[in-house]
């Protein structure tokens, strides 16, 4: 095991999915069995390798300390003022997203085993490329590396969606690659700024995001009208970038029209690991070097994922499309990360790097099964549909499975990431926020809560209308008789079932390696955000020292004074 | 002073001093001539004037290359070789001046001949007949934008700009058959006309009030009357404002820009890729030579300095009422570039469109340069580096895209976008040179354009910190920003149509394979803007090196 450093190890894992893919593209010669037979391999070689590699990062002495893994960094574009570097490593913001990439992969390769006939070559080979540039986006260590690998992630999935998507794919593709590319452009130009002011601070210009980090906490970007407002502008520009990609909700409406038209195999990616660059983006850059504007910024994007989840949610129990509910419910999920993220609480912010791993599992076993549904019965048309059950027990089971797992019972993933959230934002609004704000928190906090009655709601709804019932034909093709699952659709599905319960039992086994990194990415914000709500209380009292008069102070049992008085710690839910 | 003396000084200046630096314009003048009297040699009149145009403005490139080459400071300076020419200096008694900017633009200017001549062989326009015509006129204008470059006195300002122009009127009339062609060549003209009499008239007030027409010396007089109180500032601000308009015109600035599209959708292609390019390069080395001239004192010996040092701060005012008129112009422009841009169906008004938001991009870091050259004379040397380095690869960005319209044009027999439907599956190396061009004029890593526009980011972020001028800074900021993201629109749209839409069933010619003449042009174009997005630092070094030009 010496022999392969762990530096040696993470390029292999990057490498596998290229090599596959020139494989592939060799052996497309000699049919589509040949092609996707290899695409397998090469996926499964990777999510081999990758587990490897974590159990390898769980053991170290890096992972201990919290430092970055499998370190790599050569000099790429090296030249006059620049210093851009291939700099990659695993840490443990990104260790499960890298896991998850990999895991997804195969996955998304095994579903399309029957249902890609035109043009094998190309749709694998994108598939792979695809693989390797979400790996890569996980593990960029610099600037330039990770927008070139998140622009990479897109362009696969363009032609996916585009070629091989269904009826009305061009206009899905075209419009996924344009919102995403015009806010990463925009998440691109802030992080430029991010650099140059590091570079009229300190003199030379680097791209490394440490050290972007740690100079952003030495000299932060000017927050006040002398500078300009630099930082929140910066922030609002990584913004637009990041929660297109979430999505968070009024820049959502690419991904229902994407996922819709996209193959089952992009579906998978897409709304297991794509979505999620978006939240790891606030988490790698946002919060640690933007503290100031995130913490601005936050009671408002705390309302956005409350918008988020319920919209997504109301939206989705209408839908007469499956796939398009799914979709709708990954945009009431991923509401849930941006609350536990910007409710800037320890827990939540735990919670929600979680919650991308179960929303990651659970929403890619859905479209993993809506695609198999698909092509069994040729409609995804929900009132089409009915009593599968009895056709396809397995296929039932899993799909309940997967449904608990989304709406989140105890005992599996969904449960504890949705828990923890919710609990950090209950947290925040009791404990953490100046007391005229905490109504409006607490309101917030509540109608979350109305979230995952609602999910439950459209979810066990659908699923009863769908799997349940008389049985029907489907009005196009041949009748179905016998059509559980068959074998590459199991082996598909079960490694996720397996991380579904085990994340449920267990989660601590994944919440512990993540969460110092958590911290470390948060604490600044949430120091500012303590800060501005001491200064807003402050503010207040001296302005109308009669608005909280009716405010009850949580740890108080007496109405605050209405003296301007110094305002007791507020930031002790983050000791 | 008897008349002797006076003319044994001029002619030492004129023979000894001046036309040695004047060389690439001289051989472009020959070559002129040369091509003119090939016409009349009945002999002579088969040979292609295409080569002798060649030939001369490779000349012309050497010696452009000797003189930058030779410029203190420069990289390629063997160290044993005498300095034969000072950083800067006046020639021709004042009228033009000669130093690291002149050298960089005119070896800029020579290379795109050069790119250009090969290019207009292989596209066909013009024609055997016309050849001579159409040569006659490129290097008359090019003369012009080398006097553009260099000019140090109001008149030559405008003489440069009038040279300029005026070939360029007749080159957009050069489809003589074709009704848009002359009606873009008459646009042209009266626009033309128009801008350069109220310049003219804006040049006449300012010589009025400051009594001299020649830069250093208005500089010194207008340091002098803002000492004095600021009298006559009116006159002079108008003035300003006039001259304004005519360099507004030569840039296709908002709100002087309405002759672009027209003339780029009307001329041929060619010609297109004449005026976005030369012109457009010439017009903003004339906008950072009359804004330094003016805002900043030339540098005199070392006994001057505390003078000049006061002259800088007196100067103040009018860089600041510089760093306005340019700045917002170019928010404006920019913006106004992107969105109509975004409504065109015609690939080359397209092109216009984005050729006038490029013209943005470039005064923005202008105004940065002019905004920091009295508090952070490094800064502003950067922010004019970026201007030029911008310019270097604006070369081969833009001159691709137009190879590739032209090139395509003989094929398709159109220019609409809606033509180039579905070419990536009969001709899709073509298409991949399409993307990399205007990915790269977007600016996207790793192509030249991404490099070029990190370097105007990174001048307007300099600015914001060390700058009085800071709010506008960072509204030019913001607006570059968006405006990047708002042309990801319509340039990715062509790339949509080349690769989504089915290809027309009706469509003429046949595919277009990298592998063969025309290909290797668009290849010879297109292969720089990958490297020099990857190995930039001879080309920055250059630009450095231009950027030193003014103090």
């Amino acid at each position: 095991m010496n022999s392969l450093t762990p530096s040696t190890h993470l390029l292999l894992v990057l490498a596998t999915p290229l090599i596959g893919a020139v494989v592939a593209w060799v052996l497309g010669a000699r049919g589509r069995h040949a092609v996707r037979q290899s695409a397998v391999v090469t996926a499964g070689l990777t999510l081999v390798s990758t587990g490897w590699l974590i159990v390898r990062y769980l053991q170290s002495p890096e992972a201990a300390a919290g430092e970055p893994y499998a370190v790599t960094t050569l000099p790429w574009l090296v030249s006059g003022i620049f210093d851009v570097r291939f700099s990659i490593g695993l840490d443990g913001l990104s260790l499960w997203l890298f896991g998850l990439s990999a895991l997804l992969s195969l996955t998304a390769v095994l579903v399309s085993w029957e249902a890609i006939k035109e043009r094998p070559i190309g749709f694998y080979v994108l598939l792979l490329v695809l693989e390797a540039a979400m790996l890569g986006v996980f593990v960029a260590r610099d600037v330039i590396l990770f927008y070139v690998f998140f622009e990479f992630t897109l362009v696969p999935l363009f032609f996916l969606i585009g070629i091989w998507g269904h009826d009305d794919r061009r206009r899905a593709a075209v419009k996924f690659f344009l919102y995403t590319l015009a806010g990463s452009v925009l998440a691109f130009l802030g992080l430029l700024v991010i650099v140059l002011w590091h570079a009229s601070h300190v003199g030379n210009v680097t791209f490394d995001i440490d050290t972007l980090t740690a100079g952003m906490a030495a000299h932060p970007l000017p927050m006040n009208a002398e500078g300009g407002w630099l930082q929140l502008i910066v922030f609002w520009a990584l913004f637009a970038g990041f929660a297109i990609k979430v999505p968070i909700v009024p820049f959502h409406t690419w991904l229902p029209l994407a996922h819709v038209e996209a193959p089952t195999g992009g579906s998978v990616d897409l709304a297991g690991v794509l979505l999620k660059i978006g939240i790891y983006g606030f988490l790698r850059f946002s919060l640690p070097m933007l503290p100031d504007a995130s913490a601005v910024a936050a009671p408002w994007l705390f309302g956005l994922g409350v918008v988020g989840i319920l919209y997504g949610a109301l939206v989705a129990l209408v839908q007469s499309d499956l796939k398009r509910l799914i979709a709708y419910s990954s945009v009431s999920h991923m509401g849930y990360c941006v609350l536990g993220i910007f409710a800037l609480e320890r827990v939540s912010l735990e919670g929600a790097n979680l919650q991308l791993i179960n929303h990651g599992l659970s929403s890619a076993g859905l479209f993993a099964l809506v695609g198999m549904i698909y092509e069994r019965f040729h409609t995804r048309s929900i009132v089409n549909l009915g009593g599968i059950a009895t056709k396809a027990p397995w296929l039932t089971v899993l799909f309940m499975v997967f449904t608990f797992s989304s709406i989140g019972l105890p005992g599996l993933n969904g449960f504890v990431g949705e828990f923890m959230i919710l609990a950090g934002s209950f947290q925040r609004a009791w404990t953490g926020v100046a007391p005229a704000f905490q109504s409006p928190f607490l309101v917030m906090s509540v109608s979350a809560v109305l979230g995952v009655v609602l999910g439950a709601w459209y979810m066990l709804w659908a699923v009863e209308r769908v799997f349940f019932g008389t049985s029907r034909q489907p009005p196009h093709g041949p009748p179905v008789e016998a059509c559980d699952l068959r074998w590459y659709e199991t082996l598909s599905l079960l490694p996720l079932v397996v991380f579904v319960f085990w994340i449920g039992i267990a989660p601590a086994t994944f919440l512990h390696p993540a969460a110092a990194a958590v911290r470390n990415a948060s604490s600044a914000a949430a120091e500012a955000f303590a800060d501005r709500m001491q200064a807003a209380q402050a503010t207040i009292q001296t302005i109308a020292p009669t608005v909280n008069r009716v405010v009850v102070h949580p740890h108080a049992s007496t109405p605050i004074n209405v003296f301007p008085q110094p305002l007791p710690s507020q930031s002790s839910a983050n000791p | 002073m008897n008349l002797g003396t006076l003319i044994t000084g001029s002619l030492n200046d004129t023979l000894a001093v001046s036309l040695p630096l004047f060389r690439p314009e001289l051989c472009l003048a020959t070559t002129i001539v040369l091509l003119l009297l090939c016409r009349i040699v009945p002999l002579l009149r088969r040979l292609d004037s295409g080569i002798v145009a060649l030939g001369g403005v490779c000349f012309a490139l050497w010696f452009a290359w000797i003189d930058f080459r030779d410029l203190p400071g420069s990289l390629w300076l063997s160290s044993s070789a005498v300095q034969t020419i000072s950083s800067r200096q006046e020639i021709f008694t004042g009228l033009l001046v000669f130093d690291s900017l002149t050298a960089y633009l005119r070896l800029l200017l020579a290379g795109f001949l050069v790119l250009y001549i090969l290019f207009t062989k292989v596209s066909g326009i013009p024609d055997h007949e016309d050849g001579a015509d159409f040569y006659t006129l490129v290097l008359g204008a090019a003369i012009g934008m080398c006097l553009m470059v260099s000019a140090n006195h109001l008149l030559m300002l405008f003489m440069a700009v009038e040279m300029a122009s005026v070939p360029s009127y007749a080159l957009a009339g050069l489809l003589k058959g074709r009704k848009t062609s002359s009606e873009a060549a008459i646009k042209y003209a009266v626009y033309g006309a128009g801008s350069a009499g109220v310049m003219l008239y804006g040049i006449s007030l300012l010589a009025g009030v400051l009594g001299t027409c020649h830069f250093p010396s208005m500089a010194a007089e207008l340091a002098r009357i803002a000492g004095a109180g600021g009298d006559g500032s009116m006159v002079l601000v108008l003035g300003g404002l006039m001259v304004a308009v005519g360099l507004a015109f030569k840039l296709s600035a908002v709100p002087f820009h309405f002759w672009c599209p027209d003339v780029f959708e009307g001329a041929a292609a060619e010609v297109g890729a004449f005026l976005s390019v030369a012109s457009k390069a010439a017009a903003v080395a004339l906008l950072l030579r009359v804004a330094f001239s003016l805002g900043v004192p030339p540098e005199g010996d070392g006994s001057m300095q505390v003078a000049q040092a006061q002259v800088l701060v007196a100067l103040a005012d009018t860089r600041h009422f510089m760093v306005y008129l340019i700045g917002l112009m170019a928010a404006v422009t920019c913006t106004l570039g992107n969105l109509a841009a975004y409504g065109q169906t015609n690939m080359k008004r397209l092109l216009a469109y984005s050729t006038i938001a490029h013209a943005g991009y470039l005064m923005m870091a202008v105004a940065a340069a002019v905004a920091m050259v009295g508090v952070a004379p490094a800064g502003a040397r950067a922010a004019i580096s970026a201007v030029v380095f911008y310019l270097g690869t604006y070369v081969f960005m833009n001159l691709g895209a137009f190879a590739i319209v032209a090139l395509l044009r003989n094929k398709l027999r159109s220019e609409e976008i809606s033509s180039y439907a579905g070419l990536v599956h009969s001709s899709p190396g073509i298409v991949v040179a399409t993307a990399v061009v205007l990915v790269s004029l977007i600016g996207l890593p790793p192509l030249a354009g991404f490099v070029a526009k990190f370097l105007v980011f990174a001048s307007l972020v300099e600015a914001i910190a060390v700058s009085a001028e800071r709010p506008l800074m960072l509204v030019l900021l913001v607006v570059g920003g968006i405006n990047t993201v708002v042309s990801l629109f319509y340039y990715l749209r062509v790339l949509k149509v080349m690769t989504f839409d089915p290809p027309p069933l009706d469509r003429v010619g046949e595919s277009f394979s990298l592998v063969s003449l025309p290909g290797a042009v668009v290849t010879a174009l297109v292969v720089p803007v990958v490297v020099l997005g990857l190995f930039w630092s001879s080309l920055y070094a250059c630009a450095q090196l231009a950027g030193a030009f003014a103090f």
